[in-house]
């Protein structure tokens, strides 16, 4: 049995974190093992690229390295940890659009800022998914919203609804103001209720439906 | 009950809807799940309104779930080792231990400050040259790292002005050998020369093939460019490629295809094949870190722990189902990378 995986299962995150700076190296690595996995779907989700997403999880662990001394002890671990994981994912989808000038759509509103369109998907009669269409089909229709969604959006749509953080860390993580984390989300389900739907009737008219 | 508060719950506010979209999803706090169910005389009409938010966001649980690495706290791990200057984290209680030990109670004290002094001594060898080694190591491998993005921007230009494109030269013969032109038989192809297309071509300096922690290697002279058609000596090339045996296009690679890294172990300094028995599994180009760069297809530089960081993990240096090699292997399908010089 692995006595480091034993320990590191009883300790929280910011007693191991505070075991590092004493000095023990073997709480890093659980710190490692117990957040990598989670943090790399999340990254990878956001900036869409599974292969730079390893590099930013890397980055991230190392910064949590050499910056650990800095950390805040009166906050959790694991919103600090996504914190520098989102700056890093940030700064890879702003040097690929320096790279290459992507068309990226931007849905309706334009930019990707604040002054979003609220759309009332609510007042609609929202159709549950089409059981009966392909999930293959269904699932890249999923992958080109998300993937086309603002990067604001889906940076917090990824943080809400896949890694389920309350509202007040995601403000935290993303050093906005509250009111923002919530606007945001709405944009981001409005979004993404619209563009879903419009590739969904485009798809019933493709096939005659 | 009054109409208007009826009519106003039907259809919430934006505000109204981002802390219903919060409640539903269970992203607010206690405090406000109180208000918000407080504010509902009707509770149905709230949890009516709960599941069609979560009946909208339903489809994102198709968004395929992004899987790690096997190995991916080794490779973290290896990171932060390489980035933080030290290979391996210290256990500060070993030298202590050992340190006590060794020391008596005599009165001697010439001895004593003998010892002292080789302790000193002792101690700036352990934590000056090992230190130095270290950061050596680690500017090596990171100066590695970047040539390798620099050759992956010469791929990438060189790909927008050839529609596409891979620098392809030429395939091995059917049965020849992808060894550097001299080295091989008659049907020898250098894998190399693909490479040798960026340098020719003004996409990359020669020196980005130039990996720092290989002391005998060096870049071929601006001079001499025009005048071959791979690099002149096996010295001017401290990199692996992916062995390809038909022309091919950036956009028929997985993301992290690895299309180059650093030097293949199965090969000594001069490019030739070392004796079986004796290949470590890494290359040998970072022999103290125990790794190596690659560069992937979407053109990020990492660095990796073990040769198993090709599709589905398939050893980069090696060919699936091949134990014995007289290169004139090739890789068994396209997602097997296998990089040679």
């Amino acid at each position: 049995m692995n006595r480091r995986g034993d320990r590191g299962s009883a300790a929280s995150d910011e007693s191991l974190l505070a075991d590092f700076l004493s000095g023990d190296h073997g709480s890093f690595e659980i710190l490692v093992e117990r957040h990598s996995e989670d943090l790399f779907r999340f990254v990878s989700r956001f900036i869409r690229n599974s292969a730079a997403a390893e590099d930013v999880v890397q980055e991230t662990f190392v910064q949590v390295f050499q910056s650990a001394a800095g950390f805040d002890a009166s906050r959790r671990f694991r919103p600090w940890l996504f914190t520098i994981a989102a700056n890093k994912a940030r700064d890879f989808l702003r040097s690929r659009l320096r790279k290459r000038e992507l068309p990226l759509s931007q849905g309706a509103g334009g930019d990707a800022s604040d002054a979003v369109s609220y759309l009332d998907f609510l007042s609609d009669d929202e159709a549950a998914p089409d059981s009966a269409l392909e999930a293959e089909e269904t699932r890249r229709r999923v992958g080109e919203v998300v993937a086309r969604m603002p990067d604001n959006l889906r940076e917090v749509l990824m943080l809400g609804y896949f890694q389920r953080f309350a509202y007040k860390e995601i403000a935290d993580i993303l050093s906005i103001p509250l009111g923002t984390v919530k606007s945001r989300l709405h944009a981001a389900v409005s979004h993404f209720a619209q563009q879903y739907r419009k590739l969904e009737e485009s798809g019933s008219r493709g096939r005659g439906d | 009950m009054t109409n208007q508060q009826n009519s106003s719950q039907d259809v919430p506010d934006a505000q109204r809807q981002s802390e219903l979209i919060g409640y539903a999803l269970g992203l607010t706090d206690a405090d406000e799940n109180r208000r918000i169910e407080a504010s509902f005389t009707d509770s149905a009409r709230l949890n009516e309104i709960c599941a069609r938010i979560r009946r909208t966001l339903a489809p994102l649980d198709l968004d395929p779930e992004p899987i790690a690495p096997r190995d991916f706290t080794a490779r973290i791990m290896a990171r932060v080792e390489r980035a933080s200057g030290v290979l391996k984290f210290p256990n500060a209680a070993e030298p202590l231990e050992a340190a006590e030990a060794g020391t008596g109670g005599g009165p001697l004290m010439p001895m004593r400050e003998l010892i002292g002094l080789a302790a000193a001594i002792l101690l700036f060898v352990g934590i000056l040259v090992p230190g130095y080694r270290t950061a050596r190591n680690a500017a090596q491998q990171a100066m590695c790292a970047n040539n390798l993005r620099t050759i992956g921007g010469g791929i990438a230009g060189y790909t927008e002005a050839n529609s596409a494109s891979m620098p392809f030269a030429g395939a091995v013969p059917v049965g020849g050998s992808w060894m550097p032109a001299g080295q091989g038989d008659a049907g020898s192809f250098s894998n190399s020369r693909n490479l040798f297309l960026l340098v020719r071509g003004r996409y990359v300096s020669p020196q980005a093939f130039i990996d720092p922690a290989r002391a005998g290697d060096f870049a071929v002279h601006a001079s001499d460019l025009d005048r071959f058609d791979d690099f002149p000596s096996a010295r001017n090339n401290s990199y692996s490629a992916n062995l390809v045996t038909a022309p091919w296009r950036k956009t028929e690679f997985e993301p992290d295809m690895p299309l180059v890294a650093d030097m293949n172990p199965m090969l000594d300094d001069d490019r030739r094949l070392i004796g079986e028995g004796q290949i470590p599994e890494n290359s040998r180009s970072h022999g103290g870190l125990n790794g190596q760069n690659v560069l992937r297809a979407d053109m990020s530089a990492i660095w990796s722990a073990t040769p198993r960081v090709g599709v589905d993990n398939d050893d980069i240096y090696r060919v699936i189902g091949v134990e014995r090699y007289t290169g004139r292997e090739v890789p068994s399908m396209r997602s097997d990378a296998f990089l040679v010089p």
